[in-house]
């Protein structure tokens, strides 16, 4: 058989004894092989230790011990993220190499304990900030749908290693849209959790009130059980939250694919309008058909504060980032990329008043968007994801790299969950992206109303044109 | 579309005042740069100074349990 590329059926041809993991992870090493070199997914690769891994993971479903939905299944990580395995870099020259000998954070560990096999650590933006970077000895991540255009950032290697195939799921961490805006770039679906979720611990941060970490993955169906082993208060993460454990793939797959009584609010603010291209809203206007059909009821809405919003989210988290990096910048300017140190170097602009201020702004949007919802009894929000497909390298057009183009920030300063998951493609054949945005805590919400649109298309399994 | 504002002596003033305090040593042309990103900034930060926060208590934002409601 070909190799499966969504955990679900992956998950599927394990247990029928079509494939074995440790098939599936020499398929996905081989083909990284021969696509690594021009798409630039891994900083490191686990090669010995993921088929050993695989070998394991066969031997434990042979003798009927079943892990669940991720036994067996190949997974990257962002080189943010620390790991047993090796070491993590965050792509800088600057970050000390002992920084990851603390190994496992709770997720890779969860995820470990729920058989996944991790292949390796995918490439990122230098401390998951700046821009894609030549001056320094790291791979440059290209979109297999073009490799003349952008994966986005800063879950760069996450994004282009599934949309190629060469992995079914990645860890990926956003701050300001970095699961989301590769995700749409790179035509996968992604999941920014609610803060609190996902405990962080183990990963670097960037900005620590603004952090997430998230599946990325080809699929709704396929982040629901990657969340639902990732979720979960750990006691080395303050910011996370106790709660009752939730199987979401059993939560997304309960109504059956209906969205009666779903009530969607389109976010229609001049700011997201201004900022987006006119094929970007129409293919947008095809979903929300989709959607439609499926039951759900949708109505025009404004969010409140959503500009102030957006810009207190990317000053917030400049001086939070700013915070962490200080005193290496002080002393080893010239080893961060000078994308990296330019940005980090903003944080230092911005006074403990404006920051206090961001935090009022971030509390007083999260409170009137909340109440907007209850009072227009919506269940769910949508919007673009990104204005427009995957930017080119260099020379690409000022409004498609504008941050205003980016309909993800707001999401990091409210805390809110928010999905990203293909809904068509653009003029020059690259794949556009919708944002389903729920109430905290309601993540499963959102990925209801994105597994039911993927029931409905298949946006989500178009193969990129580089793809193993 | 495409102009970029020119950098404001005042703005060049504070960026290199700042940095300085900070401890970072940019070069002349990252200042410059610095203070050409600056301009914006002031901007969206008189913005959100501007906003209609009412009498909102950020001291809660990242309490454990308590987003949204």
């Amino acid at each position: 058989m070909s190799t499966p590329w969504t955990i679900a059926a992956a998950a599927a041809a394990l247990r029928s004894g079509e494939t074995t993991s440790e098939a599936l992870v020499s398929s996905m090493l081989t083909a990284a092989d021969t696509l690594d070199p021009t798409l630039g997914v891994y900083l490191a690769r686990f090669d010995e230790q993921a088929l050993e891994a695989a070998r394991r993971a066969d031997a434990e479903l042979a003798a009927g011990h079943d892990r669940g939905p991720l036994h067996g299944i190949p997974v990257g990580v962002k080189d943010i993220l620390a790991t047993d395995e090796g070491p993590t870099t965050c792509q800088s020259l600057v970050l000390p190499p002992s920084w990851g000998d603390q190994g496992d954070g709770p997720v890779l560990q969860r995820l470990r304990a729920a058989g996944a096999v991790i292949l390796g650590k995918l490439t990122t933006m230098e401390f998951a900030v700046g821009r894609p970077d030549r001056s320094k000895p790291f791979p440059l991540p290209r979109n297999p749908w073009n490799p003349e255009r952008w994966t986005g950032g800063s879950s760069s290697g996450s994004g282009n290693g599934v949309a190629a195939g060469l992995m079914l799921g990645a860890l990926g961490t956003d701050t300001g849209g970095s699961i989301r805006v590769p995700s749409a770039y790179c035509g996968i679906t992604g999941l920014k959790p609610t803060h609190g979720l996902v405990p962080k611990s183990g990963c670097f941060p960037l900005g620590y009130t603004y952090d997430h970490l998230g599946p990325m993955c080809r699929s709704a169906w396929d982040c629901a059980a990657m969340l639902t082993v990732m979720a979960g208060a750990d006691p080395t993460d303050r910011t996370s939250v106790p709660s009752a454990p939730i199987d979401y793939v059993a939560a997304i797959e309960a109504n059956g694919g209906s969205l009666a009584g779903v009530r969607i609010g389109v976010l229609v603010n001049d700011s997201i309008r201004d900022h987006t291209a006119a094929w970007t809203w129409q293919a947008m206007r095809d979903a929300l058909e989709v959607l439609r059909a499926a039951g759900a009821e949708t109505v025009e809405v404004e969010a409140p504060l959503y500009d102030e919003l957006h810009v207190a989210t990317f000053l917030g988290l400049q001086a939070e980032a700013f915070s962490y990096h200080r005193n290496w910048l002080a002393t080893r300017w010239e080893d961060y990329g000078r994308p990296t140190r330019l940005t980090l170097a903003l944080g230092a602009l911005i006074s403990g008043g404006d920051l206090a201020q961001c935090e009022r702004v971030r509390q007083a949007g999260r409170e009137q968007i909340h109440a907007m919802m209850e009072r227009e009894q919506l269940t769910v929000l949508v919007s673009p994801t990104m204005g427009y497909g995957a930017t080119h390298h260099s020379g690409a057009p000022r409004q498609t790299i504008s941050a205003r183009a980016m309909h993800c920030p707001v999401w990091n300063g409210t805390g809110f969950p928010a999905l990203a998951l293909p809904m068509g493609l653009d003029p020059d054949g690259l794949p556009l992206s919708l944002q389903i945005i729920a109430r905290p805590f309601e993540d499963a919400t959102a990925l209801t109303v994105g597994h039911a649109y993927q029931q409905r298309t298949d946006w989500h399994l178009a193969k990129a044109p580089l793809h193993a | 579309m495409g102009t970029v504002p020119p950098v404001t002596a005042e703005n060049l003033t504070i960026v290199q005042a700042m940095l300085t305090a900070s401890g970072l040593q940019p070069s002349v042309e990252e200042v410059e740069r610095l203070a050409e990103l600056y301009g914006p900034i002031r901007r969206q930060l008189a913005m959100i100074h501007a906003a209609d926060v009412g009498d909102v208590d950020p001291s809660n934002v990242f309490r454990a349990g308590e987003l949204g409601a």
